[in-house]
């Protein structure tokens, strides 16, 4: 007995209270149903009347009934007050914040990608993939690098055990595409690589990079360059500005190093691209027929060219981030900003 | 690779700005990394001679000096150690200013009145030197202005040298690539060669054992040489190029070097024991030492240059200590030979040396023109050491190299580059690098490539060529796309895709980690793992691949929560790798995902209470998952049997999803050990899931299902029962009625409390009803209900609740 007594003390209090804080229309009719209604919670009290000892049941119902009289009335009561007040007193306060749904976010190496992918899959370019653990071969003999060739120097590799090693870039995808598929071939191979370079603000001993290839009959460089410049323009806008710098790797020739425009400075020169208005992307060039014969392509017959695409670096120019080992802090507070 | 804007100017000429030298350079393959500055007016400082050296009266350390600059003494106060009279020295009279902006004034140095400042090589920026005062050959003319000597202008240019590209490792390499940048054209030194009566060939027999290894060992003989320190143009300038100034003949090989390409090596020839060279590939487990006075094992085939007794230098990488010239040598022999690319790249490497010669000989010398470096190197040392030069080179070249030449055509060229080059343009470029070209009427150009070009030697070498003089830029890009293919992306790109934007959408940010992990973390788990391990890691704690995602997403929580964020949620979706037995396979790659949650499941808002992540609030994320992703033939399972469990998780804590019958999901709250390898002090919830099976096998898409006709009736039901009855159980029992009209059971409420016995639990269980056919009547529900009830009370003791 003396619980539900309890209840309707409580019960007093809390509407009461409640009360006085409402201000709409709708407030009000969830206040009605939720205490004064048929399934509200005086009635709910007096539904509970069999289960107490019947000596008691008048009491606690005088009481509910007091409670649900009182509460009526104080109810018309602030109805009408509410009416008669102006209607600013009554705004919705549509300052406070509103309940977030808190989503994630994708890492900005992911977007990239995406955004990379979208591009190229719009020209026609298939996602391809392989190992990141490879072998020599792959890695290296299949892409005219041998051994003995001093360009094996240009990557620190790590090893797993004898010939097999971590990709040093993702260009092992393009012979294991070209072993599997006649021309013409047109693909793109984002993916992890790996160096063996001492952490700082331009290096990561893994990394993300993504590789392109077409080969068909009379592909040319003057091809090469315009797939390059409309991925710039997709990915950055009209403003951007890539120049070709003639460099060497061991499978592709002529071979270049490509540079986008400096986003920050414009090209004027500032601290993120030493002062040369340039930003170093990364390789291409047109395949070596060294690199057609290892994988059975006819280089008289076919003409193709290769590129990549440091995917950390074109993140970071996207996102103004002047450290790659920010990228994989995975600071929430940075990420969630992003 | 270094190169002085000057030296390359008394090559050939140009009227370019150093930076647009430098742009000019870059954009034709030589890429400039800096430019340095060493220009400086150097008024009032010239060469002079120490006449007389007495000490300073108030001080131990200091020296009061007479120095005659050839036209007036000056009184001079002193502080190096070395300085003594006779010697030659450069003089910094009052009112010079020295590079470091230092100016020279009348001064009184501990009551002695001071006429000046006698340099170091360091004090001018002329050397390193900075232990004493630069003295300088006994033969220097005394009152040269030092301007006149090192220049007041002069750049040196830092360029990355492509490893094909063996004849840029000198200034007339690069004067060339000037001359094909339409630079003016490219001058050779007159070599001043004045040979003494005395045959080389009586002082010296050369002999090659592996002409394989060492295809080509010519030298000369230079007698009565004085050893001595460089003049200051030739100290300074390899000073300015990086290489430190040892003594006259070992500068000018080293300058020779960095004018035309080739290394030289310079040995005392009164140590050999023979009159004689022989060239041999080293044996087994020999040992030698090099002058960095290290003693090496020497890998079998390497080349030795011996005096028919010993080695004296491992040839193309270093000499011997034994053979070493020094201030005593009188008479030296001077090699330039060639030596194999493959030899010497294979012998650098066994014996982790990389010097100056071994990087050019095995990018590839030149064999054909080696003996012009040698005539040019014996005539400055001559000129320098006051030495005689032996009549004749002592050339040993048993097999003459060939010569490569390569035939192309206009449309080759163009075919490849898209262009429209003509042939006489493209053979007026060739011409520009030094390139000689013929062809009669036809249109296909034979191209004769010279010896210094070792990278030419087939038709897309030339085009390249072609390309970088034309210019990339001057190629059009073309922006239309021919063709077209049929466009296809790997599963593993789509799952990864779809996995992003659910776990984003339900409130997860994406972490992305290395690879590279610490196989400590993972041992003190006690987990069983079979890592993929690194031979020749960077450092012990980036030693293995993750064998799972886990240990970076608790390094990510460790990390964040130490950033006072206490609410995260984070995924990763990335490769995971396991070692296989197989020597010759590669490792097992699985694509998987992790999740890592901690904090709050929901955040706390100005009306929302905040509530920690628990269990359900992971299986409700995998229910939710199996939805959006139709995983058909799904069920939770518990993981109990030791053969299923798994130490990352608290047993009790711990869920799996199969499907199909395999563990392809796992999710709970990770162990106390775990958590505190990580520092984390705060519970966290992971789940880990094999994207690698779900990829292959289980997603299916949805159908269309008729939406129901008729409206449901709902029924509640309050059970109470044992605290120990699970909810599995009661929704099992019932299902397994298999009851007609019953849709759905939902629980909505469980109560334990004052209401009922301690015991006990409630309950509240919501079961939906619906005929397909028509609206269900209460009485239908009704006798479906007494069923319900009668069912369970026989079965379980339990009570129901109004
Ligand atoms: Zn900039």
């Amino acid at each position: 007995m003396s619980t539900l007594l309890t209840r309707l003390d409580e019960l007093r209090d809390k509407a009461f209270g409640e009360l006085k804080n409402l201000t709409s229309a709708t407030d009000l009719e969830a206040f009605r149903v939720k205490y004064l209604g048929r399934k509200g919670a005086i009635t709910g009290v007096l539904r509970e009347l069999g289960s107490i000892e019947p000596e008691q049941r008048a009491n606690v119902g005088a009481e509910a009934n007091k409670l649900k009289n009182e509460l009526t009335s104080a109810f018309e009561k602030h109805q009408e007050s509410l009416k008669s007040k102006s209607i600013p007193d009554s705004k919705v306060d549509l300052t406070l914040p509103g309940r977030s749904r808190f989503l994630g976010k994708k890492h900005p190496i992911s977007r990239t990608i995406d955004d990379i992918i979208d591009i190229f899959y719009s020209l026609g370019f298939s996602v391809a993939e392989g190992p990141d653990v490879e072998t020599e071969w792959y890695n290296f003999d299949a892409l005219n690098t041998p051994d003995d060739h001093p360009a094996r120097d240009l990557a620190d590799t790590f090893y797993i055990k004898d010939n097999i090693l971590l990709r040093t870039h993702t260009s092992p995808v393009q012979i294991r595409t070209m072993e599997n598929n006649k021309p013409p071939v047109r693909i793109i191979a984002p993916g992890r690589c790996y160096r063996k370079d001492t952490p700082d603000a331009s290096h990561a001993p893994n990394f993300f990079q993504t590789e392109g290839l077409y080969v068909d009959k009379d592909v040319t460089f003057s091809d090469l360059k315009g797939v390059i410049n409309i991925f710039a323009r997709r990915l950055f806008g009209p403003e951007i500005k890539v120049r070709f710098r003639p460099h060497f790797f061991p499978f592709t020739e002529p071979s270049a190093e490509y540079d986008f425009s400096c986003l920050i400075c414009k090209g004027d020169g500032c601290r993120a691209c030493k002062h040369t208005g340039w930003v170093e992307i990364s390789g291409a060039g047109m395949v070596d027929p060294a690199v057609f014969e290892a994988v059975g392509y006819d280089p008289e017959k076919y003409t193709g060219y290769a590129f990549g695409m440091g995917v950390d670096r074109i993140t970071m120019l996207r996102y103004g981030i002047a450290d790659i080992r920010y990228l994989y802090d995975n600071d929430l507070r940075v990420l969630r900003g992003i | 690779m270094k190169i002085s804007r000057n030296w390359l100017r008394k090559i050939v000429p140009f009227d370019w700005t150093v930076e647009e030298l430098a742009e000019k350079l870059t954009m034709s393959g030589s890429e400039v990394e800096s430019i340095e500055d060493f220009s400086h007016n150097f008024e009032n400082i010239l060469t002079a001679e120490v006449k007389n050296v007495v000490k300073h009266p108030d001080a131990d350390k200091l020296t009061v000096c007479e120095v005659y600059d050839g036209s007036q003494s000056y009184s001079v106060v002193c502080g190096a150690p070395n300085v003594a009279a006779g010697q030659k020295v450069i003089l910094a009279k009052v009112g010079a200013e020295l590079p470091g902006g230092l100016k020279i004034k009348k001064a009184k140095i501990r009551g002695v009145e001071s006429e000046g400042m006698i340099c170091s090589h360091k004090e001018l920026d002329l050397g390193e030197d900075a232990s004493g005062i630069a003295v300088l050959p006994e033969n220097t003319e005394l009152g040269t202005p030092i301007r006149e000597i090192v220049g007041e202008e002069d750049y040196i240019l830092e360029l990355e040298i492509t490893p094909n590209r063996p004849d840029c490792l000198s200034h007339r390499g690069l004067a060339r690539e000037v001359q094909a940048l339409e630079g003016g054209r490219l001058s050779s030194p007159v070599i001043n060669l004045t040979e003494s009566d005395v045959d080389a060939s009586d002082e010296v027999t050369v002999s090659i054992d592996n002409p394989g290894d060492c295809p080509r060992y010519a030298a000369r003989v230079i007698k009565n040489v004085k050893i001595g320190p460089s003049p200051l143009w030739l100290s300074t300038i390899l000073h300015r190029l990086g290489i430190r100034s040892i003594n006259n003949v070992v500068d000018i090989t080293n300058y020779v070097m960095m004018e035309y390409g080739h290394p030289l090596h310079a040995f005392d020839f009164d140590l050999f024991e023979e009159n004689k060279v022989v060239v041999r590939g080293a044996g087994k487990g020999e040992k030698f030492t090099t002058l960095d006075e290290v003693e090496r094992e020497i890998p079998e085939g390497s080349v030795f240059i011996t005096d028919g007794i010993k080695p004296v230098a491992l040839g193309g990488v270093m000499g011997g200590l034994d053979s070493e010239v020094t201030v005593n040598t009188r008479n030296i022999l001077l090699e330039s030979a060639y030596f194999n690319p493959v030899t010497i790249r294979k012998t650098a490497k066994a014996v982790k040396l990389s010097t100056e010669s071994s990087q050019r000989f095995e990018r590839g010398a030149d064999c054909e023109n080696l003996n012009i470096a040698l005539d040019r190197a014996s005539a400055l040392i001559a000129e320098l050491t006051g030495g005689d030069i032996a009549r004749g080179i002592v050339d040993c070249y048993p097999d003459k190299h060939k010569l490569v030449s390569i035939q192309i055509s206009a449309s080759e060229v163009n075919r490849l580059l898209g262009t429209e080059l003509s042939l006489s343009k493209i053979e007026s470029i060739l011409r520009l690098l030094d390139i000689n070209t013929k062809h009669g009427d036809s249109d296909i150009l034979t191209a004769e490539i010279p010896s210094f070009r070792p990278d030419l030697t087939r038709p897309a070498d030339l085009i390249e060529e072609i390309a970088r003089i034309y210019g990339f830029g001057n190629i059009n890009s073309r922006e239309q796309l021919a063709g077209s293919t049929e466009v296809t992306i790997p599963e593993s790109f789509r799952i990864a895709d779809q996995m992003r934007s659910f776990f984003t959408s339900a409130g997860f940010d994406e972490v992305v980690n290395w690879v590279l992990y610490d196989p400590k973390k993972y041992d003190k788990s006690n987990l069983q793992f079979n890592p993929v391990t690194i031979s020749n890691p960077l450092s012990e704690d980036t030693a293995i691949l993750r064998p799972r995602l886990w240990g970076s997403l608790l390094d990510n929580i460790c990390y964040n929560l130490n950033r006072n964020l206490e609410d995260i949620a984070v995924f990763e979706i990335g490769h995971v790798y396991s070692a296989v037995e197989s020597s010759d396979e590669l490792p097992e790659q699985r694509l998987s995902l992790c999740l890592a949650w901690t904090g709050n499941a929901r955040y706390p808002g100005w009306d929302v209470p905040a509530r920690p992540v628990d269990i359900y609030d992971l299986k409700g994320l995998v229910e939710d998952f199996i939805n959006e992703f139709n995983l058909r033939e799904s069920e939770f399972v518990e993981l109990t049997d030791d053969s299923q469990f798994d130490p990352v998780y608290d047993k009790e804590m711990l869920l799996g999803l199969n499907i199909n019958n395999r563990t392809v999901c796992r999710f709970g709250r990770v162990a106390g050990n775990i958590l505190s390898i990580f520092d984390i002090k705060t519970p966290v919830w992971i789940m880990e899931l094999d994207l690698e099976y779900l990829q292959a096998k289980t997603f299916a898409q949805g159908y269309y299902k008729e939406p129901p006709k008729f409206p449901p009736s709902d029924r509640d039901l309050a059970l109470v029962v044992d605290r120990g009855l699970q909810f599995g159980e009661i929704y099992n029992f019932i299902t397994d009625l298999r009851l007609p009209f019953l849709e759905d059971i939902r629980l909505f409420d469980i109560y334990t409390g004052k209401q009922i016995d301690p015991g006990k639990k409630s309950l509240a269980l919501s079961l939906r009803f619906r005929h397909p056919e028509r609206t269900l009547k209460d009485k239908d529900i009704d006798k479906v209900m007494e069923k319900i009830i009668s069912e369970l009370k026989s079965k379980y003791k339990l009570d129901l609740r109004q």
